[in-house]
């Protein structure tokens, strides 16, 4: 009896890379890498930059980066995404320098034309304060917020991107989320 | 303020609530908050998304100029230029190295190199260029030196020119000659270098041979045949260095025959007086001024015929030293065998590790400081990154 012939399934899009330039010699999968990060890079991005306009340009920045570098990449410094977040944190950042100016978080107004009902309603205001106080937050917890919860990196990747210990990196997140509790907590 | 107990349970729920686990019931609201701002979290446009995709399916092609100027811009990056600074740093330094060792080229042909010409300044007055030799200034001395490389053409030196005076300048020649010869051919080119001498005219003044290492000659040799002398003693052996020097002694000849012209005119004067004396006294007076003058006459004519000597014979010393690099027979005939084609090779190895060796010295030093510059420069730049999230 043959075996059965096993096919991906939900498969939405696929992307075609020249195969010479998809693993590097040092084991990158830049497709792969791609694939599973471009969302997290621009959400890391545009929570950092709070401009989505300008985090769709870093990120496209970020990723070209990535790709011309992609030979650079040595698995002994971090995993991939570590690598890839610390191209497109320092793509981010000279967007910051270039700019010059304050990064105010540019989120959507909350849906209240809606009409919703009043558990939506209260959702929606939670999540209206929620915004709010991550944009209210100091750029490096707001950093380490997106990192965390928008990148969705681990502890021990936001130390390789942010070129600390992991135990500071736990820190710091820490005592970041308390400044966004005690936020929320002013704003509600 | 959180205890380290507290840290590390609370980041373990925010762990556990981002991956869906259930968190301990007193953190609930922190779980809940994890994941409220997790859904919060900016989503790329379709549109954005589609055409980031279609850049990364094309591996983010750019037009051939940017192209081009990204290349050059990436070449230039702090520490390639730091290398290309130590590499021409280095070539220029390898460049103007001298090559050989003095001029000994190996068996395979005339020596390239060798010492190098110079010119030594006149002490006088008169210029040791060609053209000032070629009319010196009345009753001044001069000398000059000329050391050529084996291979090369000595430019003659100063011939004797019509003093001004009328008489023709003294000059008085000397050359040094350096040969090469293997080691066990020393007493065969030493015998040979006394026949040529003799059969040129000159003789041996002195000679030390010590056979296997070395031989020293000091000959005299007529001064019309000294380029003669140097032309056949050359072709004995291969010539490590040859110097020639003149010197103008036309001053001191002339003094000495001034001296000679003088004592004479005072004895044919005295001679007149004791003609003319008429008293005993006078006569013998006359006499012991005579005797005096003619000891001088004597003096002076034995110094004319030493400083007329040092122009008529010129002073060839000839040094031979035993060749390492040439073992075999050294007939100038250009009989290039495969030993010497091996000692040639291991000479170009020997100056090609020195030359590297050099060269790794200056660029060990030069590319540190350029990777120092550039790991310098990338931590500024890092640093001004960091900045830039406090300036916002």
């Amino acid at each position: 009896m043959d075996a059965p012939v096993r096919r991906s399934t939900d498969v939405t899009s696929t992307l075609t890379v020249p195969l010479s330039t998809s693993r590097t010699a040092a084991g990158l999968d830049f497709e792969s890498l791609y694939r599973g990060a471009r969302d997290d890079v621009f959400a890391y991005v545009a929570t950092l930059l709070g401009d989505r306009s300008a985090a769709e340009d870093v990120t496209a920045s970020a990723f070209e980066r990535a790709y011309r570098r992609q030979r650079t990449y040595k698995a002994a410094r971090g995993s991939e995404r570590a690598w890839l977040f610390g191209i497109a944190r320092n793509a981010a950042l000279d967007e910051l320098r270039r700019r010059k100016r304050s990064a105010a978080l540019t989120a959507d107004p909350a849906d209240v034309d809606a009409a919703p009902a009043e558990d939506a309603a209260d959702a929606a205001l939670r999540r209206a304060a929620l915004r709010t106080a991550v944009a209210a937050l100091p750029p490096r917890e707001r950093e380490l917020i997106a990192l965390k919860f928008h990148a969705g990196l681990d502890n021990a990747e936001l130390a390789a991107v942010l070129g600390v210990s992991v135990s500071n990196a736990g820190t710091l997140l820490h005592r970041a989320v308390q400044k966004l509790r005690k936020a929320i907590d002013e704003h509600a | 303020m959180s205890t380290p107990d507290t840290l590390t349970r609370e980041l373990a729920a925010l762990d556990d609530a981002l991956a869906g686990r259930s968190v301990d019931p007193d953190l609930a609201d922190l779980a809940e908050l994890a994941v409220a701002v997790r859904d919060e979290r900016p989503a790329p446009d379709p549109a954005f998304a589609r055409a980031l995709d279609a850049r990364v399916e094309r591996g983010f092609a750019r037009p051939a100029a940017a192209r081009g100027r990204r290349r050059g811009i990436k070449w230039l990056s702090p520490p390639v230029l730091g290398m290309a600074a130590s590499v021409l740093l280095v070539i220029v330094v390898a460049v103007s190295i001298p090559k050989g060792d003095g001029g000994d080229s190996g068996s395979s042909g005339a020596g390239a190199g060798g010492s190098i010409a110079t010119t030594e300044p006149a002490p006088e007055s008169e210029a040791p260029s060609a053209a000032k030799r070629a009319a010196p200034s009345s009753g001044a001395s001069s000398d000059s030196a000329v050391s050529a490389p084996p291979s090369a053409t000595i430019a003659p030196l100063p011939t004797d020119t019509p003093h001004p005076g009328g008489r023709r300048r003294s000059v008085e020649r000397s050359a040094e000659l350096v040969l090469a010869t293997p080691a066990g051919d020393i007493d065969r080119d030493a015998r040979q270098i006394v026949r040529e001498t003799e059969r040129l005219g000159g003789f041996v003044v002195s000679s030390t041979v010590a056979s296997d290492s070395s031989a020293q000659f000091e000959l005299r040799v007529p001064e019309r045949k000294l380029q003669t002398a140097l032309t056949r003693l050359s072709s004995i052996a291969k010539v490590r260095q040859r110097t020639q020097s003149a010197q103008d002694i036309t001053g001191a000849v002339v003094s000495v025959r001034e001296r000679l012209k003088d004592a004479r005119t005072e004895r044919r004067s005295l001679l007149r007086q004791l003609a003319a004396a008429t008293t005993t006294n006078q006569t013998a007076s006359i006499r012991a001024r005579l005797r005096l003058v003619s000891g001088q006459i004597a003096s002076a004519k034995r110094d004319l015929g030493r400083v007329r000597a040092r122009a008529i014979r010129s002073t060839l010393s000839v040094t031979l030293l035993a060749d390492r690099n040439r073992g075999g027979d050294n007939d100038g005939a250009g009989g290039w065998t495969p030993k010497d084609a091996l000692d040639d090779a291991v000479r170009i190895l020997e100056v090609t590790a020195g030359v590297l060796l050099v060269a790794l010295a200056l660029a060990l030093p030069l590319g540190l400081v350029a990777l120092l510059v550039w790991l310098a420069a990338r931590q500024a730049a890092q640093r001004r990154r960091e900045r830039a999230l406090d300036a916002v």
